[in-house]
C-alpha cells in the first residue's frame, strides 16, 4: 500500500477532532460532586496561615475563616465603642467601670478543630504572640496601648488598657485572631513558620484546614460540628492564577466561582455573561499624586512646601477626565485621603476645582513664566519640571500618569513619567527618593489610622508619610477625634481634619477604585465589607445549577 | 571520550560558577528586600524589619553572605525562604518536578510534531498539505508564547470548554478522586501548556528535520532502497530517518536554555506551579535564597543537559568521533 500524504493529513485531523469531541462536556452528565464547593480565583497565594505572620490579603482571607475573633464586626463597620459588633468567640463582654478593661466570656461550646476546648488562656497567649518582638509581626502596632491580657477563669479573658479611647473594643476584637496555646505554646517564637502548625494550622473557625499546595491551591472544608453552625459551602478552595487574564477567564468559563477584582475587558465580559455577575462592594483604596516635601525640585529645595503651587497643580488637573479615561466605570474621583466607605466621611465636602485659568495666574504670580518657545514655565533659568514615579506593574497607574503628564504639559509643567518595578517603587518611596509619586493606599477601617500616612512625622520613622507632609491643624483635629467619645463630636472633628488636608492640597487626590467581584450566578454573596469582602463567606449560599 | 568528558565537565563547572556568582550579585544589588513589605499598607516597624534581616543574615557583608551560600549549596543546603521559611531545596524540588513534567511533555510533543511534519515536508516537497502544515507551524513559531497561550486558553478552554484554564490539577479531584481520575485530571491540565510549548519548539525541530530529510533523500543508499522497490514509507523510516537523528538532537540541545525561559512564561500564564512561577514570585518578593537557589538549579539543569546532549550527539553520529587530522 502506497503512503499518501493527503490521507495521512486527513487521518491526523480526524483523530484530533475525535479526541477533542470525546472530551466535550455533555449536558446530560451526572450532577457534579463539587456543587457545594466554592472556588476562588486569586492572583496571589497566601503567604502564611499563622495570623501574626500573615502579610497578604489572601493570607488574611484564609486565617479569618480558620480562626475566630472575640467579636464580629457588623456591616458597615463601626470602630467606635462596641455597638458595631456582635458576639463570635465571646458570647458577651463587660466593661470595667473605669473602662480600662473589658472582660470577655468565651463561648463554652467553642472547640479547636482537634477537639480541645477554647480557653481564656488562648486569648492571653494570642495577644502575647502578636506583640512579641521576636515574632516581629507586622500587626503588632495594632495593639499599641493595650497593657496586657489576664485570665480571670478558664472562660474569662480580661483585656487591659493604659488609657481609655473610643476604639478600645475595635482594637482587640477586630485584630486579635485567637490561636491555640496547646499547639503553639512550645514552638520557638523565632521559627513559627518552620513548625508543623504552619503547614497544618488548627483553628476554631467554621472552616478547617484541608490542604495547601503552595503557589497552586489552598483548601478548607466545613467544620460541620462548629459551635457557630455549619457554613454554607462544604469546601472553599483558593486557586492561584498569577496571570490576570487567565484568572478572569477561569471565572468567566465557570471553572471558578469568585474573582475578587474585575479589571478592564474582563469587567465588560462579566457584565455581558449570563453565568457571571459583577457584584460591587465598597472600597478602601484611594490613589493620589504624592509630593515629596523635602526634595529639591526645579532647583528649589522643598519646592512643594509652597501651598499656592500645590493648589495650582491641583487646579490644572481635570480629575474627572483622568478617571473617565483611565478607569471608566471602575473608579470615582477621590475626595481626599479616604474613600466614600470611610466612617465619618462627608461626600459634600469642598474640593479644589479644575480651573486652568486660575492655576495659570497663580503660577505666573509665583514667578513660573510660560516660555512660548518651548511651551514650559521657567523661573530663574529653571524649568518647572519633575519626575512622576509609577510602578510598572500597574497598567492603570501608568495610564493615569500619561494623562497627568499631558494635562500638566498643557499648563506649562514638564513631567517625566518614571515607571519602575514595584519593589523598586516601594523601596524608593520608603527612602523618600522621588519627586512626585503616584501611590495607592488602602485605608484601615479605623479613621484614626489616617495618621500613619498624613500626620507629621517625628524623627526618622515616617511610617507611611513618605513625602513628609506636615499640617499642624490636621494633626490637632485628628488627634482630638481619636480620643473623642461622643460620636457626633468625633465625626465633626474628623470632617474638620479631612477638610483641612483637602484645602491644603497635601496631594492631588486622584481616584478611588470601585471594587467589582466576578461571582458565578449560582453563588449568593452576603455581607461584603469594604475591609474584608470575605468576612461573611461562611454564610454565602450556593445553588447546584451551574456548578463546575 | 574520557578527555572530552573531562573538558566538557570543567566547562560546565566554570559556566555554573559564573552564573551563580553573577546571579547572586544581581539579586542582592536590586533595590528592596523581602522585609520592605507592601507599600500600600502599613507594615512592620523598622525595628522588627531589622530583627528579621539580622535573623536571615541580610545584615552581613555581601562577601560573607556569598561564602555562606556557596558553602551551604555545596552541602545541598540552599537556605530557607524569606517569605514562608520553607527550605529552599524543598520548594525548588517540588517546583522542578512539576517543570520537568511540563517541559518533558512539551518536548516529547515538539519532537513528535516536528519530526513528523519536517520529515513529511522533506520527503514530499511537492505536497501542498504538508507545506501548509509547515507554514502554519512556522507562523506559530513567530507568535510569542504568552500570546499563543492566551489564544489557546481563549479558544480551547474558555470558548470550547474542553480543557481547564490553568493549574496543574483540580484541587477537589486531587483530594477526593481515585488514582485514575487524578492521573487523567493532571493529563487534562497538561495539554494546553504542553501544546503551547510544543507548537513553538516543534517548528524549530520541523525546519531542521525538513532540511535533513531533503538532503538524505538524495543519498545513494536511500535512492538504492527506492530503486530496489522498497515502499516510500520504508525508505523514509528505515533508511533516511536514522541519518537525521544527530542534527535534530543538536537542535534540541540549542533549545534547552530557551525551554527554561519559555517555560517561565507558559507556567505563569497557565498557573503551572513549576520553577518559572516560583522564580517570578521570588523575584517579586525579593526572596533572595529562593532566587539564588533557582539560579543554581537552572544553571545546573542547562549545563548538564548541554553536556548530555553533547555526549549523545557524539554517540549517535560517528563523524563526531573521527580524530581530527593534525598539522604535523
Amino acid at each position: 500500500m502506497r503512503f499518501s500524504p493527503h490521507k495521512a493529513c486527513s487521518a491526523a485531523l480526524s483523530a484530533c477532532l475525535l479526541l477533542l469531541g470525546c472530551s466535550r462536556p455533555d449536558a446530560a452528565e451526572p450532577r457534579s460532586p463539587r456543587a457545594s464547593v466554592l472556588t476562588i480565583s486569586t492572583a496571589v497565594d497566601a503567604d502564611a496561615l499563622i495570623p501574626p505572620l500573615v502579610g497578604t490579603t489572601q493570607g488574611k482571607q484564609a486565617v479569618d475563616l480558620l480562626f475566630d475573633f472575640l467579636a464580629e464586626a457588623r456591616t458597615p463597620i463601626s470602630t467606635s465603642g462596641d455597638a458595631g459588633f456582635r458576639p463570635q468567640l465571646a458570647t458577651r463582654w463587660q466593661w470595667a467601670p473605669d473602662s480600662l478593661s473589658i472582660a470577655f466570656s468565651i463561648d463554652p461550646r467553642a472547640r479547636w478543630h482537634d477537639g480541645a476546648p477554647v480557653r481564656a488562656g488562648d486569648v492571653r497567649f494570642s495577644f502575647a504572640l502578636f506583640t512579641d518582638p521576636v515574632v516581629a509581626s507586622m500587626h503588632a502596632s495594632n495593639f499599641v496601648g493595650i497593657d496586657s491580657v489576664s485570665v480571670r477563669d478558664s472562660l474569662t479573658a480580661v483585656v487591659w488598657w493604659h488609657k481609655r479611647h473610643p476604639e478600645q473594643f475595635f482594637q482587640i476584637a477586630y485584630n486579635l485572631a485567637v490561636m491555640p496555646e496547646h499547639l503553639l505554646g512550645k514552638v520557638p517564637r523565632d521559627s513559627l513558620l518552620r513548625s508543623s502548625f504552619a503547614d497544618h494550622p488548627i483553628g476554631s473557625g467554621r472552616y478547617r484546614f484541608t490542604k495547601w499546595t503552595r503557589q497552586h491551591d489552598l483548601m478548607f472544608e466545613a467544620d460541620t460540628g462548629n459551635y457557630r453552625g455549619a457554613p454554607g459551602a462544604s469546601r472553599i478552595v483558593w486557586v492561584v492564577a498569577a496571570d490576570p487574564t487567565a484568572a478572569s477567564l477561569s471565572v468567566l468559563a465557570g471553572q471558578a466561582d469568585v474573582l475578587e477584582f474585575l479589571r478592564g475587558d474582563a469587567f465588560a465580559q462579566a457584565r455581558k455573561s449570563p453565568t457571571v455577575r459583577a457584584v460591587e462592594y465598597p472600597s478602601l483604596d484611594y490613589a493620589y499624586m504624592l509630593f515629596n516635601y523635602q526634595r529639591t525640585v526645579s532647583g528649589t529645595r522643598g519646592l512643594f512646601n509652597d501651598h499656592a503651587l500645590r493648589v495650582a497643580i491641583s487646579q490644572t488637573i481635570n480629575r474627572g477626565a483622568v478617571v473617565a479615561n483611565a478607569l471608566d466605570s471602575l473608579g470615582r474621583v477621590a475626595l481626599g485621603p479616604f474613600t466614600r466607605a470611610t466612617e465619618s466621611v462627608d461626600t459634600t465636602m469642598r474640593q479644589i476645582a479644575f480651573d486652568t485659568a486660575t492655576a495659570a495666574r497663580a503660577l505666573d504670580s509665583l514667578g513660573w513664566k510660560l516660555d512660548p518657545a518651548d511651551g514650559f514655565r521657567h523661573r530663574a533659568g529653571r524649568t518647572l519640571h519633575f519626575k512622576l514615579m509609577v510602578p510598572a506593574s500597574s497598567a492603570t497607574r501608568q495610564r493615569v500618569a500619561v494623562l497627568l503628564q499631558s494635562q500638566l504639559k498643557a499648563a506649562g509643567i514638564q513631567v517625566d513619567v518614571d515607571a519602575v518595578e514595584s519593589q523598586v517603587f516601594g523601596a524608593r518611596l520608603a527612602k523618600g527618593d522621588f519627586d512626585v509619586a503616584l501611590n495607592i493606599w488602602r485605608t484601615d477601617p479605623s479613621p484614626s489610622t489616617i495618621r500613619q500616612v498624613w500626620a507629621t512625622a517625628h524623627g526618622n520613622d515616617v511610617e507611611a508619610n513618605f513625602g513628609r507632609y506636615s499640617n499642624p491643624a490636621f494633626d490637632a483635629a485628628v488627634d482630638s477625634a481619636a480620643v473623642t467619645f461622643d460620636p457626633t463630636a468625633r465625626r465633626a472633628l474628623y470632617r474638620r481634619a479631612y477638610q483641612s488636608i483637602v484645602d491644603d492640597a497635601a496631594a492631588v487626590w486622584l481616584f478611588e477604585t470601585r471594587n467589582f467581584a466576578a461571582i458565578n450566578a449560582r453563588v449568593t454573596p452576603v455581607g461584603m465589607r469594604a475591609d474584608a469582602w470575605w468576612a461573611a463567606l461562611p454564610s454565602w449560599q450556593l445553588s447546584e445549577a451551574g456548578a463546575p | 571520550m574520557a578527555s572530552f568528558l573531562a573538558r566538557r565537565l570543567l566547562h560546565t563547572i566554570a559556566v555554573m560558577v559564573i552564573a551563580v556568582t553573577l546571579g547572586f550579585a544581581l539579586v542582592h544589588m536590586a533595590p528592596g528586600d523581602a522585609m520592605t513589605g507592601d507599600v500600600t499598607q502599613a507594615g512592620r516597624s523598622s525595628e522588627a524589619s531589622a530583627r528579621l534581616r539580622a535573623r536571615a543574615g541580610l545584615d552581613q557583608p555581601l562577601s560573607t553572605q556569598y561564602v555562606r551560600f556557596v558553602r551551604g549549596a555545596l552541602h545541598g543546603d540552599l537556605g530557607h525562604s524569606l517569605t514562608d521559611d520553607q527550605p529552599v531545596v524543598t520548594i525548588l524540588g517540588t517546583a522542578l518536578r512539576n517543570s520537568l513534567a511540563l517541559a518533558g511533555a512539551g518536548l516529547l510533543a515538539a519532537i513528535t510534531l516536528g519530526m513528523v511534519i519536517g520529515s513529511a515536508q522533506g520527503w514530499y516537497p511537492a505536497s501542498r498539505s504538508f507545506r501548509l502544515f509547515g507554514r502554519a507551524l512556522t507562523t506559530l513559531y513567530a507568535v510569542p508564547e504568552f500570546v499563543l497561550a492566551i489564544a489557546l486558553i481563549g479558544v480551547l478552554a474558555y470558548g470550547a470548554g474542553w480543557f481547564p484554564v490553568g493549574g496543574m490539577n483540580d484541587p477537589v479531584t486531587s483530594l477526593l478522586g481515585s488514582a485514575t481520575e487524578r492521573v487523567a485530571d493532571v493529563l487534562r491540565h497538561l495539554v494546553l501548556p504542553a501544546l503551547t510549548l510544543a507548537l513553538g519548539w516543534g517548528a524549530a525541530v520541523a525546519r531542521q528535520q525538513r532540511a535533513a530529510i531533503a538532503e538524505s533523500a538524495r543519498i545513494d543508499f536511500v535512492r538504492t532502497a527506492r530503486a530496489k522497490g522498497r515502499s516510500e514509507f520504508a525508505a523514509l523510516v528505515r533508511h533516511a530517518l536514522p541519518t537525521t537523528v544527530a542534527p535534530v538532537i543538536a537542535v534540541i540541545g540549542l533549545m534547552l536554555p530557551a525551554m527554561v525561559g519559555g517555560s517561565v512564561i507558559v507556567e505563569v500564564v497557565f498557573a503551572w506551579p513549576g520553577l518559572g512561577v516560583q522564580v517570578v514570585h521570588a523575584v517579586a518578593q525579593r526572596d533572595v535564597p529562593v532566587v539564588s537557589g533557582a539560579i543554581v538549579v537552572i544553571s545546573l539543569l542547562v549545563a548538564t543537559s548541554s553536556l548530555l546532549i553533547d555526549v549523545v550527539i557524539r554517540a549517535a553520529d560517528p563523524r563526531q568521533r573521527v580524530a581530527r587530522p593534525t598539522n604535523t
